[in-house]
């Protein structure tokens, strides 16, 4: 297997890179001809990444003024303002945020909220707004209620929305005033429910990994040991099921987390399965939030993982 | 339906296929009184119908924000005799029964008027006009015979006055013999609202959220649209809420003002509030729906219809006659309403969201949804001697020459000696000042170092005609510093009626409901003229004033007690 992998999303994604190129030259035609050809679920992770880019507020804002019915529009200023408040508030824990960041956050928030009120009420029917709704709603703690209807309304409009589910299974952890047993039983629920082959199975890897980073060193041992098996079956019913299409940036994230999760649990076995599917395709953001040397860590879990054998 | 005039009173006639019904109706109502005569209209309205006892046909007094109305339903004869006798005991009310009907409407306390927005008018209005309907009857104590002579002297008059009969035909030696007096018109509603879009802190799993609009058969339909639109979203949809409301009482100012209602449990109280301002945002978004538009139409057009036949619009012609506004003929009203569109609808949609007022459930902001918070204190303190606080550390009451504040870290309420609207005054030093904008100050000689000596300069500085004296209080309840306490203990004090509301307005809406639908017995809604709402709704309110202020007034102090541990 080749020793290089290919870790830039505009390369595993080459409709991301138009679709990046369009915004950053103001071109927003040819930045929606990009959405309208992609499925719903990329559709979103496309503007949740063209959201992440230097973008000019002004033009977002001349966007949603002039074409109030382009729900896209509405979903990529309010996930841009969201991404403003959070890059200034940091991903810390609450009590290492300062007052000044604590302030600037909720201004942005609260403006992105007030874009994504109106994009909801004008295109009730946009995943990309009713996902971009929840970390905003999360971020300025609007309550695990308000969220969890957001998500439901979500849910009703495409059931298997991963990039949503995500973020809903963030608003279900302790951290974010769910529990343990909350995120478990959605990550298992909705795994179940979408078709094998599916890549829900990240959910149950992604509960797992945030529980794990929260026990003690003793605790850890016996939650691997016990947590095991059901890593095992939800990456059997999904990134690794042969239903399980390989070859796309959401499957490289699928496949990135598991090998993530199961380079954590010591399964090597499987971790070696999840790697030789990835080929020398690799999406870096699993990795981003694993460790302060992201690229080190991918490249050494994978010599783990493969045991030599490239 | 004619217009006709008795004894130069303007007379609203027409036929009824139901039985024969009249009232008499003036100008004059809570949103003319001041606070601290507050209840001196429905004190009048109770006098005027003592006479009548145990009688054996219905009869009733009513008293709303603008009109006072006395009505019965019965033979001609029957009619013709309440009429006259309403009006021989306004030139002479039983004064013998002053104290006796105060205790009773003290027992009572169905003195307040209104059902979903109370506390919504206080935020809107403050202390003064319209916001009066969100406090007691405080006034009572203070009110005296010749108080009471002055107050039917000036507004139960002929020129302040008009009547209504559902009858072929007048009653046979009807007579009103009523004092003259000019016309009176409504006062102009005052805002304590800087800012709107605003929103306050509710503590209750309703939310509730009030508009001001302009008074015409597109806004009433747009009242129902909402309805609709709420139901089926937050209930049908979402099951977050059991019981939503609107309710749309028009002012004779031209405006009117569309109030809405959606209660929760504890646990989605956040997830109403955003469903609630979702179907808010859908509506001035263009998002509404045809087929609920048509189906409220016609709805509209029966009712009116139906309420036609039975006299059920002549209350409400009447009401306009006594606000000099003109008669609404059935057929222009029918008309206008079956011209309503949703384009229409999504305008009255945004005029009203731009006008909005919001009371959030259990404690919850809105500034998210770009509402304003509405204020909860004053800008500044005044100028004076400081009395520290025995209970808190750093607060401390001050007394100036033009006024009273209390500050607390960043908190500043302020009563301005030219601003009161009402002092409580208790034997003890007990002090209790109640601006117009709605802010509250609490004076008590036990909680502030030194303050006993200030009482009789602040007495001297505040109008007499704002003062309220109040019988004796127990040693037992006089207050009592407690220095260890800190805001947590303080606020703990507060939250005892704060959740008592939580119980009662759910109660409340259910009743309120319940009473707009059996009360209506001749008055059918109509949605331009007048709705169920004019209609005392005793049983929601009966429910409510026991507890109603002492919770308004927790609320401001919790809002501050919760900002202060924010910050």
């Amino acid at each position: 297997m080749p020793l290089t992998l290919e870790t830039d999303v505009a390369k595993l994604w080459p409709a991301f890179a138009t679709f990046r190129d369009a915004l950053l030259r103001l071109d927003w035609s040819a930045a929606r001809v990009v959405l309208d050809s992609v499925t719903p679920a990329e559709r979103t992770e496309l503007i949740t990444l063209g959201s992440e880019q230097r973008l000019s507020e002004d033009f977002l804002r001349g966007l949603v003024r002039t074409n109030p019915d382009d729900p896209a529009a509405f979903a990529l200023l309010g996930k841009f303002l969201t991404v403003t408040g959070w890059n200034i508030r940091t991903a810390a824990r609450a009590q290492h945020v300062s007052k000044d960041q604590w302030r600037a956050f909720y201004h942005w928030l609260n403006l992105a909220e007030q874009v994504l009120l109106e994009g909801a009420a004008r295109h009730p029917g946009d995943p990309a707004i009713w996902t971009a709704r929840l970390p905003s709603a999360r971020g300025i703690s609007l309550g695990v209620d308000e969220e969890t209807r957001r998500y439901n309304r979500l849910a009703a409009i495409d059931q298997h929305h991963l990039p949503g589910q995500a973020h809903h299974l963030q608003q279900l952890l302790p951290k974010w005033s769910g529990s343990f047993e909350l995120a478990h039983a959605f990550a298992r629920e909705r795994t179940a429910a979408a078709p094998p082959g599916y890549p829900q199975g990240v959910l149950v890897a992604e509960a797992h990994i945030e529980h794990v980073l929260e026990l003690s060193g003793h605790e850890q041992r016996a939650y691997l040991q016990q947590a095991g098996p059901d890593l095992r079956a939800a990456a059997d019913r999904s990134v690794l099921n042969p239903g399980f299409v390989t070859g796309t940036y959401a499957a490289d994230l699928a496949l990135g987390t598991f090998a993530v999760v199961l380079q954590r649990f010591g399964d090597r076995e499987y971790a070696g399965r999840v790697f030789r599917l990835m080929g020398n395709r690799a999406a870096m953001p699993p990795w981003d939030g694993y460790s302060d040397m992201p690229s080190g860590a991918l490249y050494a879990a994978r010599a783990w993982a493969l045991g030599g054998q490239n | 339906m004619r217009r006709i005039e008795i004894d130069g009173i303007p007379a609203m006639v027409g036929p009824t296929t139901g039985p024969m019904h009249a009232g008499l109706a003036f100008r004059v109502g809570q949103a003319d009184e001041t606070l601290a005569r507050r209840g001196i209209t429905h004190l009048v309205e109770h006098l005027a119908l003592h006479t009548f006892g145990v009688a054996d046909h219905h009869y009733n007094g009513t008293t709303t924000p603008e009109f006072t109305y006395f009505h019965t339903q019965g033979t001609a004869d029957e009619i013709a005799a309440f009429l006259a006798g309403v009006c021989r005991s306004l030139r002479d009310l039983p004064m013998h029964r002053l104290d006796v009907e105060k205790e009773l409407l003290r027992t009572e306390r169905n003195g307040r008027q209104g059902g979903l927005g109370d506390s919504m008018a206080l935020w809107r209005h403050g202390a003064r006009d319209y916001g009066l309907t969100g406090y007691p009857e405080w006034g009572l104590p203070a009110i005296g015979p010749e108080e009471l002579r002055a107050w039917v002297a000036t507004y139960f008059t002929r020129g302040n006055a008009a009547l209504w009969i559902a009858a072929d035909d007048v009653p046979a030696g009807l007579t009103l013999d009523l004092p003259d007096g000019p016309s009176r018109p409504a006062p102009r509603p005052s805002s304590a609202l800087p800012r709107t879009p605003a929103w306050f802190p509710g503590s209750s799993g309703t939310v509730v959220w009030d508009a001001v609009v302009p008074r015409q058969p597109a806004s009433g339909v747009f009242t129902a649209v909402l309805e609709r639109s709420l139901m089926r979203s937050l209930r049908q949809e979402q099951g977050l809420s059991y019981s939503v409301n609107t309710d749309y009482d028009p002012r004779t100012d031209g405006t009117a003002l569309i109030t809405a209602a959606a209660d929760s449990l504890p646990e989605k109280r956040g997830a109403v509030l955003g469903g609630f301002l979702d179907v808010l945002a859908a509506l001035r978004f263009g998002q509404v729906d045809e087929k609920d538009v048509a189906t409220v139409i016609g709805h509209r057009v029966d009712e009116l219809s139906q309420a036609e036949e039975r006299g059920g619009r002549l209350p409400g012609q009447a009401l306009n006659l006594v606000s000099g506004r003109p008669v609404e003929a059935l057929e222009q009203i029918l008309a206008e309403i079956r011209a309503v569109t949703p384009e229409r609808l999504t305008e009255i949609a945004g005029q009203a969201w731009s006008t909005g007022l919001l009371m959030t459930p259990g404690g919850r902001s809105a500034d998210w949804a770009g509402l304003a918070a509405a204020p909860t204190g004053s800008h500044a303190a005044v100028q004076g001697h400081a009395h520290p606080s025995l209970e808190s550390k750093g607060a401390r009451l001050v007394v100036g020459n033009d006024g009273v504040s209390i500050i607390e870290d960043t908190d500043v309420a302020t009563v301005r000696f030219d601003q009161v609207s009402a002092m409580l005054a208790w034997p003890d030093g007990g002090r209790f000042l109640i601006g117009a904008d709605g802010i509250t100050l609490r004076v008590e000689p036990t909680l502030y170092g030194g303050s006993a000596a200030a009482i009789p300069h602040l007495d001297a500085r505040v109008p007499a005609a704002a003062r309220v004296n109040q019988p004796p209080r127990s040693p037992d309840n006089l207050p009592r510093p407690e220095p260890q306490a800190q805001a947590k203990a303080r606020t703990g004090r507060s939250t005892g009626p704060i959740i008592m509301l939580a119980v009662f307005i759910p109660l409340m809406l259910v009743s309120c409901l319940l009473g707009s639908v059996s009360l209506i017995t001749m008055n059918d809604p109509d949605p331009d003229v007048r709705s169920g709402s004019v209609f005392l709704l005793i049983f929601g309110l009966a429910l409510t004033v026991g507890f109603g202020f002492g919770i308004v007034a927790a609320i401001r102090r919790l809002r501050a007690a919760r900002q202060a541990r924010r910050s």
